[in-house]
């Protein structure tokens, strides 16, 4: 499997960007990036590096004090903030840490809510129909209602990837979701998430400190290379 | 969707909310209870007495006259004679005269020296007269007629004998039990204090004061505490009232009922706006401790905003989003609190009703109950953008 040769689907050129805007001194300061078309790219930094920051900007949650992104064609920043809310919910697919699934509602209320900001029905083509996608990821039907909390790790895994997933995004994102799981765990998790990114033909970009999962990925950059940091 | 999330976003921090929502309730039940029992009990005031132009009795206080006569409460007035009484009846432009007499007791219900004018031209409420449950008006000198809680808490029926005494106690030290007075009718409920009355003639009071001695003859009682009047015409009011004040034999007076109501609510007003104070006072506590568990939160739902926003909420979401929660405590609290009220009028009314005579009505909603539900929950919508504005805040900048 090879990348297919097309315009990037992120492209970042001359990004400074800092939480404090009183300090000079940028957190993130990147000439130029960019990743291709149904790349599976890992990310490599140590923790505080800004990893989460760069993903953060890379969704449009947060905005750069300058420079240009754009995703999926789009020009982040010449979108209005709603548009920019409601592209993020249609186009990227995000996986964290945690999962970020919301603990007191059902899987099937999860991956609606991603439907709801998304402003489409799960009738709509576009979107995936969520039972199917649930079987899909092995999920057993007897935990769709429970509230998520309730459920293992191993099924919030799944879950999380399928939510991730519902809107048939181009690009997926993961947010160290390996870091908090046994190898065996991660390994199942691992193969989840690629079988899915391929089935799917996605962009995958999973941001990482565990330099052992290059084997699943195309491309591995370290955040020290991306992200020059300075005045 | 939004609904959906956030009752269970609610109902996943249950403790908390849970306090929240009783603090609500409580004073929320205090506000509608403060303005229910304050409207209610004007009104019960106001329809203890209508269609009586004027109440006259000894000179005192004007309140004190009206409290004393019509109501029951308060300090004994002095008497006046059977004849000023009579004068007075003879006027030309009076209609009707109904004579009170009042200071004795049976089990510590009041008990009323009249005739059958009383029930003939007494009117409460909306000009409702009285009327008879069972049996009719007095007929023999010993006759007696019930109010129906009287009725209803002694357990008598027509016919049964009973035993008046001398005083108001509720044991008195002189019970004359030679008096064969006996239960001649029950009056329907009227909701004021004529339901708390044992009716007797005048002539009855005067036996019962005279220890049963003296032949029918003389029970014609020589003096009455009060007399209500009604007029041919309205007009005539006031040109009576200066005349029995001017009155040279006795020092009378003569009140408009009305008008002494009137004193005593702006007597009451400052003590009703006190009790408003106080229970606004007691809300906004309540509110400002919901918006400072809400705010206290935001903390700990960094994670939960973070990923709406990931999701594709915009920040306003969030705004939105603790609006609402506010909101489904707010609106629980005033269902609980309203239900609360419901239910402790219900479990207090005879109680109420038998010891201060105010008839208060159980049901909580009115305009004024649906005034204070619109302000609390725009009051809650004013105080909860607060956290709510902390929330949007977070989501907008994730710090
Ligand atoms: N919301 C925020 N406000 C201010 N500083 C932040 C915020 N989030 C992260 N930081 C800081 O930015 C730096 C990078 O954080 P992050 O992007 O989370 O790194 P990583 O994901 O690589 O561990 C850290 O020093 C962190 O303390
Ligand atoms: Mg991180």
């Amino acid at each position: 499997m090879s990348p297919t040769n097309q315009e990037p689907i992120i492209k970042l050129s001359d990004i400074k960007f800092s939480y404090s805007k009183r300090s000079n001194q940028h957190l993130l300061n990147i000439p130029s990036w960019q990743v291709d078309s149904g790349e599976r790219v890992l990310l490599i930094g140590s923790s505080g590096s800004g990893k989460s920051t760069l993903l953060n900007l890379l969704c449009g949650i947060l905005s750069p004090d300058s420079g240009e992104i754009s995703v999926a064609g789009e020009a982040l920043e010449s979108l209005p903030t709603r548009q920019r809310d409601s592209f993020r919910a249609k186009r990227i697919g995000y996986v964290a840490q945690s999962f970020n699934l919301i603990p007191y509602l059902s899987a099937i209320d999860n991956i609606k809510l991603t439907n709801y900001f998304a402003k489409r029905s799960n009738k709509e083509e576009h979107a995936l129909h969520i039972e199917p996608l649930l079987l899909e990821l092995n999920i057993d039907e007897a935990h769709w209602q429970k509230p998520i909390k309730q459920l293992s790790i191993g099924q919030q895994q799944r879950v999380a990837v399928a939510r991730a997933i519902v809107n048939k995004p181009k690009l997926l994102i993961a947010d160290e979701p390996s870091s908090a799981l046994d190898y065996e765990n991660r390994d199942r998790f691992m193969d989840v998430l690629m079988s899915t990114a391929d089935a799917h033909s996605m962009t995958l970009v999973f941001v990482s400190h565990d330099l052992s999962l290059q084997q699943y990925f195309h491309r591995v950059e370290s955040m020290s290379d991306v992200n020059i940091q300075g005045v | 969707m939004l609904i959906k999330l956030a009752t269970k976003s609610l109902l996943d921090r249950k403790s908390s909310v849970l306090l929240s929502c009783i603090a609500m309730t409580i004073s929320i039940f205090v506000l509608l209870g403060v303005e229910h029992i304050r409207k209610e009990s004007k009104e019960s005031f106001s329809s203890t007495i209508s269609g009586a132009d004027l109440i006259v009795g000894a000179r005192s206080g004007q309140l004190n006259l009206l409290l004393y006569s019509v109501f029951r409460l308060g300090a004994p007035v002095n008497n006046i004679s059977w004849r000023s009484y009579q004068e007075v009846s003879s006027n030309s432009s009076v209609a009707w005269t109904i004579p009170l007499s009042l200071g004795d007791s049976h089990k510590g219900f009041r008990v009323l020296g009249t005739n059958n004018d009383y029930f003939k031209h007494f009117q409460y409420g909306k000009k409702t007269p009285l009327s008879f449950e069972q049996g009719g008006q007095f007929k023999e000198t010993y006759d007696v007629v019930l109010g129906s809680e009287v009725a209803a808490r002694l357990n008598y029926q027509i016919g049964d004998p009973i035993v008046l005494s001398h005083g108001i106690g509720e044991t008195s030290f002189t019970i004359h039990d030679k008096h064969p007075f006996a239960i001649s009718g029950l009056l329907m409920p009227t909701g004021t204090p004529v339901d708390q009355t044992v009716h007797v003639k005048l002539e009855g009071i005067e036996a019962i004061h005279q220890d049963g001695k003296a032949s029918e003859l003389e029970l014609q009682p020589e003096s009455i505490t009060a007399f209500i009047v009604g007029l041919k015409s309205r007009v005539a009011t006031f040109r009576l009232q200066r005349e029995i004040s001017e009155t040279q034999s006795e020092p009378l007076m003569a009140i408009l009922p009305g008008v002494a109501l009137s004193e005593l609510w702006r007597m009451l007003a400052f003590l009703e706006d006190t009790l408003r104070l106080i229970s606004s006072m007691v809300f906004v506590a309540a509110l400002l401790g919901l918006a400072a568990m809400m705010a206290s939160t935001i903390r700990e739902r960094k994670h939960e905003i973070h990923l709406l926003r990931i999701l594709g909420a915009p920040p306003s979401f969030l705004f939105i989003l603790f609006q609402v929660e506010a909101l489904l405590i707010s609106i629980t609290s005033l269902l609980a609190g309203s239900a609360l009220l419901a239910i402790s009028l219900v479990a207090s009314q005879k109680q109420i009703s038998a010891q201060l005579g105010l008839h208060l009505g159980a049901n909580p909603f009115s305009l004024s109950s649906v005034v204070i539900g619109v302000s609390v929950i725009a009051a809650t919508m004013i105080v909860a953008s607060l956290p709510a504005l902390q929330a949007y805040k977070q989501a907008k900048t994730l710090s």
